[in-house]
């Protein structure tokens, strides 16, 4: 008898299994439920690799928030000027008297003053103090104008700034960095202490802790330029004293200052000045921060990867504990794509279980040690919504192995036998 | 109306697993009717799991054909197999291989979850199922908290859910008491009545009592006496 054979195969494949995906996540929650010590096993070991990817791209973008806002602070807001070519000795004094109102009038100039260091060598200072002895001491001694003291940025930690009044009658008074002050002695200024400053004798009138844009005059003495110039003459160029304008500007108006800086000071002769913008720390920060977000970003893969190597670990003494119910799915009637479904859905949402805890204990790292540095915490929102996704995908990854051999799972094991021939 | 094909066809079916000497199923023939309840003795290692693994479409043979309702089993492809086996045969195990953490209902509704059938008609099926073995009551508690003659019955339903024309049975009474052992074959005879066929391999001399044949696979594997 002949059998219509083709006619009933085409019956045959028309028909096919199929699994609803809503059936794949609920048979999944039911497995989850059902099983939670593994459960829990496998989504804290997701939970710690996406926390510390989290953390990681979270501490990558504060530290890139801080290298901002340090390089905005310290290398773009000053620029400096001094004559090029200086004349025959002795020179006369390159700027004008009123240098300084000239400066501040360019819009993105915070203050503006002249300095110079005094003397090639420098003069021997010493204490002059009732009943004590004497200590001598060569430290740098700065003239300096009213301006520069603003412009250094320098801080008064004890008694007063010198004025224009002081600078007008070139009174002989001084300031002492703080290091140059613990070195002669001297911790006040009370009872209006003096030094012998070159056989001259110099009121101290205040004491100043920091100098940031000049931190090494910390170790210097600095007198109204009036002052110094009155007790050793005008600057002398070929002696190595060398007048110097120091120009603090707002953030990001350096270069436009250092093109108008020599212009306000000598529009008729703006070429003979040399002025320097330091360099635009752009390509610096850049590669600073590139490498710092390298480096976290290699961090956050190896967390990653050992996220997925505790899924993949967890999956897979999983699927083998299961062989017999992936083998029972497959005799009633799961194809191999279904099996493949089930451990999928499985491994991805215990991967986004864990990336949401992953994600949150992430995020209050980074508040965290933020807090605890005085930092402003920084973290991209896509990087919060992209966490459990990653958690996920990488629960997909790890799975990957497992789940293809729990779908090459012959059916025959749920009779308990072996492999087919 | 007489069905055009018979349900089960063999001819010269051969299995040898891999590495073994000699071979589990030796040239057997074999023809099964609509509606039948045959039980298939022989002692342990005759084969009968094997041939029972060959006609649930577990097992490839070496050798020979398989034609299940004049369909040559050999040209099947894995998604073919897998659509008969969701629709067409039940398989009943020695163990019922139940998912102990889940519920009675859950681990019935495992066999119609590839039919693609909406899940409010799959609660349904597995239902009527479980009030067929008279577990209906029990159908919300775990499957693990249930006697073993219990979840063989369990294993029973879940074999007949999918309304399935072949019921394969591998020694369903080997792990229960005589009254559950009862249970079960008087169960599946009513089965029988209801036009499946049903094929139990088993040593019970009761499941014998209720045949209407009753085959017997020589300990030498070399075929089938009526």
């Amino acid at each position: 008898m002949k059998r219509p054979r083709r006619w009933r195969r085409r019956l045959v494949i028309t028909q096919r299994t199929s699994l609803w995906p809503g059936d794949a996540v609920s048979e999944a929650v039911a497995t989850i439920v059902a099983r939670p010590a593994r459960a829990l096993l496998t989504v804290v070991g997701t939970a710690f690799g996406v926390a510390w990817f989290v953390t990681a791209l979270g501490l990558a973008s504060t530290a890139d928030g801080r290298v901002v806002v340090a390089f905005a602070g310290r290398l773009a807001t000053q620029v400096t000027v001094w004559q090029l070519h200086p004349g025959p000795a002795p020179a006369a004094y390159p700027y004008p008297p009123d240098l300084e109102q000239r400066l501040e009038a360019l819009n993105g100039v915070v203050a503006a003053g002249v300095y110079w260091r005094v003397g090639p060598a420098k003069p021997i200072v010493s204490t002059r103090g009732p009943g004590s002895p004497s200590i001598v001491a060569r430290p740098t001694v700065i003239a300096a104008s009213t301006g520069f003291l603003a412009a250094a940025g320098m801080r008064i930690s004890q008694g007063r700034a010198f004025g224009a009044w002081a600078q007008s009658r070139a009174a002989p008074v001084c300031l002492l960095g703080s290091l140059i002050a613990s070195k002669l002695g001297i911790h006040s200024v009370h009872g209006q202490p003096a030094l012998q400053i070159g056989g001259e004798p110099c009121v101290i009138i205040g004491i100043y802790s920091h100098a940031i844009r000049r931190p090494s005059f910390l170790r210097a003495v600095v007198l109204p330029s009036s002052a110094a110039a009155r007790i050793w003459g005008p600057p002398n160029p070929r002696a190595g004293e060398r007048p110097t304008v120091l120009i603090q500007t707002r953030p990001g108006a350096a270069p436009t200052v250092g093109r108008e800086a020599a212009y306000a000071i000598s529009p008729a002769r703006p070429h003979q000045f040399t002025v320097v913008v330091p360099v635009r720390p752009q390509r610096l920060r850049d590669h600073v921060t590139k490498t710092l977000s390298g480096l976290f970003l290699t961090l956050d893969w190896a967390s990653l990867a050992i996220g997925a190597l505790s899924i993949a670990a967890v999956t897979w003494l999983c699927i083998r504990d299961r062989a017999v119910e992936y083998g029972l799915r497959r005799t009633v009637g799961a194809r191999r794509r279904h099996v493949l479904a089930h451990a999928f859905a499985e491994s991805a949402m215990l991967g986004l279980i864990g990336g949401l805890a992953g994600a949150g204990i992430g995020v209050a790292l980074v508040i965290l040690l933020a807090r605890y540095r005085h930092w402003v915490p920084v973290i991209a929102p896509l990087t919060v919504w992209l966490a459990p996704l990653a958690g996920a995908a990488a629960g997909i990854l790890a799975s990957l192995i497992p789940a293809v051999r729990a779908a090459r799972i012959q059916p025959a094991l749920a009779l308990g036998r072996p492999p087919a021939p | 109306m007489t069905a055009k094909y018979p349900l089960i066809e063999l001819r010269g079916i051969s299995v040898r697993y891999p590495g073994a000497a000699a071979t589990a199923l030796d040239r057997i023939d074999l023809t099964l009717g609509h509606g039948e309840l045959i039980t298939l003795s022989g002692p342990a290692g005759s084969g009968k799991s094997t041939l029972i693994g060959v006609l649930a479409l577990l097992l490839r043979p070496t050798s020979g054909s398989y034609l299940l309702n004049g369909l040559d089993t050999a040209t099947l492809r894995d998604r073919e197999c897998a659509w008969i086996r969701s629709r067409q045969i039940g398989c009943v195990l020695q163990r019922p291989h139940l998912l102990p953490a889940r519920s009675v209902l859950d681990n019935v509704m495992l066999a119609v979850m590839y039919s693609g059938q909406a899940r409010q008609c799959r609660r349904i099926a597995a239902f009527e199922a479980l009030d067929l073995v008279g577990l209906a009551g029990e159908a919300h508690l775990m499957a693990g908290d249930l006697a073993p003659g219990e979840q063989q019955r369990v294993a029973i339903a879940r074999a007949i859910a999918a309304a399935p024309n072949l019921l394969l049975c591998d020694d369903p009474t080997a792990r229960l008491d005589d009254a559950a052992a009862a249970h079960v074959i008087r169960l599946l005879s009513g089965l029988r009545r209801e036009g499946r066929t049903v094929l139990v391999a088993t040593g019970d001399q009761l499941a014998a009592a209720y045949s209407s044949r009753v085959l017997a696979v020589g300990s030498m594997r070399q075929g089938i006496t009526r």
